[in-house]
């Protein structure tokens, strides 16, 4: 009865030589079918499979009569709505694609740069007319009141 | 052509006849397998009932040239599997099973309680394992499947049933070797 527990070494190298007759199986077997072996489905089960069979003939009978019914009509809904969501798909990347393109035309577009003013004098002239400004205006007093006694002179 | 085909035929014809036939062909193994898996007989009932309506409902795609029982063990595998995973509770319920069914009546009372006793100790072996091991176990020694249909059954590739049923093996040894219950046996096994 202890034969079962002899190591098996040489079985772990080739686990493809393995039967299900060897001890170890013959124990499980001999076990399990002691356990198990002899109970029995109960006798209704027969009876509600084919209640469930026949519920889900009659169910998938019903619905493909009443896909024949309203197939002409269904069909043309469907193709309707379809058609609707095509054509509303399409406009919307037609208008998306326009913007992305004009996007795409105001960002890649050169720079354009209007010539300086400033390019078209020498530039002594331009300092003196800087000079000429810089005297005409009025000093601006920042950060408060100042005093006589602060003035130079 | 096998009598499973022609079963098949029939069926596909719409002969629930057949389909009672092609039952109670298969409905004890098929229930003993999902009673070995969860361990619980309502269970088992119910995942029997649940594996011959989807066989009946996907009997139009079925090529009756093989053999219906590896697609079958296939369903209710699978079946068992969702449960055990659903309910996680395996499995002391079998236990219920051993204690009507062991000692039968023609043993001796000493038979029965050493038969009894090795039987306790190798379900509660079994019991030990994990899902993946314990449903290769029994399908290569309970069902007696080939590595090759258990790889069908469980939809995995050969190595993973061989590495799988090899891990089973070794753990079900030690857990035998180790088990105080059979310690008269184990001073013999190891001298």
């Amino acid at each position: 009865m202890s034969s079962f527990m002899r190591r098996h070494d040489d079985e772990a190298d080739n686990v493809s030589s393995w039967s299900s007759d060897d001890e170890l199986g013959r124990l499980i077997r001999w076990s399990l079918k002691h356990s198990i072996g002899a109970a029995e489905p109960p006798p209704g089960v027969w009876r509600r499979i084919l209640d469930r069979v026949q519920e889900t003939r009659t169910a998938r009978s019903a619905r493909s009569n009443s896909r024949c019914s309203s197939g002409p009509l269904t069909s043309l809904v469907q193709a309707a709505v379809i058609g609707c969501v095509l054509l509303t798909l399409g406009l919307g990347l037609d208008r998306d694609i326009i913007l992305a393109r004009s996007d795409h035309r105001v960002h890649s577009a050169p720079a354009v740069q209007s010539p300086s003013v400033f390019e078209e004098f020498p530039e002594d002239v331009l300092r003196g007319c800087m000079l000429a400004r810089m005297e005409q205006e009025e000093p601006v007093r920042r950060g408060g009141h100042i005093r006589e006694a602060d003035l130079p002179g | 052509m096998g009598e499973d085909a022609q079963l098949v035929m029939r069926i596909q014809g719409g002969d629930l006849g057949a389909f009672e036939a092609l039952y109670h062909k298969y409905k004890r193994p098929l229930y003993h397998t999902a009673l070995a898996i969860t361990g619980d007989d309502g269970a088992a009932e119910e995942l029997l009932q649940d594996c011959f309506v989807r066989a009946h409902a996907a009997m139009d795609r079925v090529n009756g040239s093989n053999s219906l029982s590896p697609w079958l063990y296939r369903i209710i595998v699978n079946l068992s599997y969702n449960w055990v995973k659903r309910n996680q509770r395996w499995p002391l319920a079998l236990d219920t099973f051993v204690d009507r069914l062991i000692a039968g009546p023609a043993a001796s009372p000493e038979h029965a309680a050493e038969g009894s006793e090795l039987r306790a100790v190798v379900r509660d072996a079994v019991a030990s394992l994990n899902l993946k091991q314990r449903v290769v176990v029994i399908l290569f020694y309970f069902q007696g499947f080939s590595l090759n249909e258990i790889a069908y059954v469980l939809d995995c590739p050969v190595g993973t049933v061989k590495s799988r049923l090899y891990r089973a093996s070794q753990a079900l040894r030690i857990q035998l070797l180790e088990d105080r219950r059979l310690a008269g046996e184990l001073v013999y096994a190891t001298s």
